[in-house]
């Protein structure tokens, strides 16, 4: 192994693995990122079996367009940013087919295991947090999930999303204010 | 709430969006504004519950979905799998190619019918190129076929030197002439011409094929 190639990080080395066509590699890269490219497919579509397909169809792409990544970096600003655009067209698509998923749904009743003290068992706070989430307007939603569950910078998320650093500054402040108004209501609902 | 004015700087603050002045006047007003102090302290909990993975996490079935992208990758790249076998097959038929190519008399074969097609060939002669253009073509590699240098045919190869050609017998032709004088032509006695229909002369002067007619019409 030459120098270079000792100074690259495991990510680095399994990236240029992938690029020279080690399937091995590449599944291990799959393995390293796929919770939470699940994790975010999953709060951005609201839908399990969206999140699945979600996933798949962003490591296809991964797999087709290897050799745009930089090798230099790390895949997930590039995996997180393929995962909110097919989670946009997963979205345009249930919209064409007037599918309504289940947490829309949830989101709609009354919270029964919300309580003051705050103590909730974990599915059901999840509940509530995609259900806060499905109120806000798609692109809030991405640049709020993009900067807390995968700690991408304000440059990364508008690079990203196809926006300028000020507006995603402003989406994730307003989708801040508007999640804790939600969770307020809620949290004043069942009192 | 009842300072909505510091609800933006608050989410900027948590958010690590604000300027060091301003993130010190919110701190400072956050120190006063038991209200305020509890809006930023939820909205931190919402930090904590955004960064949390969902528990669906642990319910899914992340190697049938590994499976299902490798199966996806391997019918949306079949050449891949059966790249290996065509590179077997093609190494084995250059090997079996050049152990045939390598036998003699195949060599000689090829080489004889190259000559012949060049020698046979109508069209106009290949153009010469000029040596300032020769020059740059000397390191260039060429295809050798290594065979004997002069091909000669296998019939002619080992024959013994040409036997001096005989001399034509007189008395020979004269007897050939009075043997159709006296059997022959009187067997036809209607026939204004020669009876002799067919002659045939060979390498030999001496050797002549007579070709007789019958009196029924054939030949004997």
């Amino acid at each position: 192994m030459d120098e270079r190639a000792e100074r690259e990080s495991p990510e680095a080395q399994l990236l240029s693995r992938a690029k020279s066509g080690d399937l091995d590699a590449f599944e291990q890269l799959v393995a390293l990122y796929e919770r939470r490219v699940f994790g975010l497919a999953l709060r951005l579509t609201g839908s399990v079996e969206d999140a699945k397909d979600a996933v798949q169809e962003t490591f296809m792409r991964m797999h087709r367009k290897m050799a745009q990544i930089d090798s230099g970096r790390s895949v997930g600003p590039w995996l997180y940013a393929v995962t909110a655009n097919i989670c946009h067209d997963v979205g345009r698509s249930r919209q064409r087919s007037r599918l309504v998923p289940m947490d829309e749904w949830a989101a709609n009743r009354p919270d029964p295991a919300a309580n003051p003290e705050g103590v909730m068992h974990g599915r059901e706070r999840e509940r509530r947090l995609r259900a806060g989430l499905r109120q806000l307007p798609e692109k809030e939603r991405a640049a709020l999930l993009l900067r807390e569950m995968e700690g991408m910078s304000t440059e990364e998320v508008a690079r990203a999303l196809g926006s300028s650093a000020g507006t995603v500054r402003s989406q994730i402040c307003t989708a801040r204010l508007k999640l804790r108004k939600f969770f307020a209501r809620r949290e004043g609902e069942s009192k | 709430m009842n300072c909505p004015e510091y609800e933006e700087r608050i989410a900027l603050l948590v958010d690590g969006e604000l300027e060091r002045g301003a993130a010190w006047a919110v701190e400072k007003h956050l120190r006063t504004c038991g209200e305020c102090a509890e809006f930023a302290s939820q909205m931190e909990f919402d930090r904590e519950l955004l960064r949390m993975p969902p528990p669906e996490c642990s319910d899914v079935d992340f190697i049938a979905l590994r499976h299902a992208i490798r199966r996806r990758i391997s019918q949306e790249h079949p050449r891949a799998k059966w790249m290996p076998v065509l590179a077997m097959a093609g190494s084995i038929l250059l090997i079996m190619a050049v152990a045939w190519l390598g036998r003699p008399n195949v060599a000689r074969t090829l080489v004889s019918a190259a000559s012949r097609l060049v020698s046979t060939r109508s069209g106009p002669p290949a153009k010469s190129l000029p040596a300032h253009q020769l020059s740059g073509l000397a390191a260039a590699p060429v295809l050798t076929v290594v065979g004997p240098r002069r091909i000669t045919p296998r019939r002619t190869a080992n024959r013994p030197a040409a036997a001096p050609q005989p001399r034509p017998d007189p008395d020979l032709e004269a007897a050939l002439r009075d043997f159709l004088a006296k059997e022959i032509t009187p067997a036809f006695p209607d026939s204004a011409v020669s009876p002799v229909a067919i002659r045939i002369q060979t390498s030999n002067p001496n050797v002549v094929l007579i070709l007789l007619p019958e009196s029924s019409g054939g030949f004997e």
